[in-house]
């Protein structure tokens, strides 16, 4: 095993924990360790003198893995899939709306139409909100919002549907599912924003 | 001292600046850093990569990826708000500095 094999064999290793920050982390630093290593055969080094030169330049896999914050990557990438999955749920109620309401249930089809435009929205905003970062005060302020009604809207889904259940009404799983879907959009946001807002801040400092 | 502590604070202005002279890699940002500092700052090449990533979660750079000679190459370039972010830390840095320069070279008062 070449010298920087071994090297990036340590550092995912160190940062097993974390899949998704593994991937990137290591490709880049692949090509960082390429690049130095290239740099020192230019000036006459072997191949395997280059890449222990290289590898002795970019510090100790313990220590560098450990200067990463953890968080913010898997939460983002949390956020694209619940808003994803947000809009799969406005897709489903589109669904409904044009087979099964119809026949079924005509008077609530406006209602219906309202809840899966707001779905559509909210997963908008929060691509736009991935998309230009948390940079764009307004868009950051706008989906920190409506998470938060998200949140409130998904925990009220959910306690209403298990209380009619227990009442001896009729058990809606899909609520909960929605119920589920959004307020896991709502605090999936909430925590992504105030994660990088904190780091903001230190950056700031 | 060592250079590290001392820089601790301060890395993520240095890489936010390199980064606004034009997009980089992380390869290109440590080395210029190190030219630029005239060697003061010749840190583990490693010390870029949590800084820069820290300034992608606030929002202060963005980066692509693209592939080069078989490997994953990431440029990073600065956004509108980390210039904005970069102009308010080198107006209290600059403030800093005069600051200390006055100490340092006012005239003797001590008593005797």
């Amino acid at each position: 095993m070449s010298p920087i094999d071994a090297y990036l064999a340590r550092l995912r290793a160190e940062l097993k924990g974390n899949p998704l920050l593994a991937r990137r982390v290591l490709e880049e630093v692949r090509d960082h360790l390429a690049l130095a290593a290239e740099e020192e055969r230019k000036s006459g080094m072997s191949d395997h003198d280059a890449e222990e030169e290289a590898v002795h330049r970019f510090g100790a896999p313990d220590e560098f893995a450990h200067k990463f914050d953890r968080f913010v990557l898997p939460f983002r990438l949390l956020l694209i899939f619940m808003s994803l999955a947000t809009v799969l749920v406005g897709l489903w109620l589109i669904f409904v709306i044009t087979v099964v309401l119809p026949s079924r249930d005509p008077e609530h089809i406006p209602l219906w139409r309202a809840v899966a435009a707001g779905f559509f929205a909210y997963s908008g905003l929060t691509w736009a909100y991935l998309i230009k970062g948390p940079r764009i005060a307004w868009l950051r302020w706008t989906v920190l919002l409506i998470s938060l009604v998200a949140i409130a809207l998904g925990i009220y889904g959910i306690v209403n549907m298990v209380m009619v259940a227990r009442s001896g009404g009729h058990f809606e799983g899909y609520i909960i599912l929605m119920g589920l879907i959004l307020g896991g959009h709502g605090l999936t946001a909430l925590v992504y924003t105030v994660l990088t807002r904190r780091i903001a801040r230190a950056v700031r400092a | 001292m060592g250079k590290e502590p001392l820089l601790s604070g301060q890395i993520d202005m240095l890489l936010l600046s390199l980064v606004a002279r034009g997009p980089a890699h992380g390869y290109a940002i440590i080395a210029q850093l190190r030219d630029r500092s005239r060697g003061v700052f010749d840190l583990p090449e490693g010390t870029v990569y949590p800084a820069l990533y820290r300034l992608e979660a606030a929002g202060f750079v963005e980066s692509d990826a693209e592939q080069v000679s078989g490997r994953v190459r990431r440029t990073y370039r600065v956004t509108r708000a980390g210039r904005a972010a970069l102009k308010e830390r080198e107006t209290s840095w600059r403030e800093l500095v005069r600051g200390v320069d006055a100490v340092l070279r006012g005239p003797a008062t001590g008593r005797a």
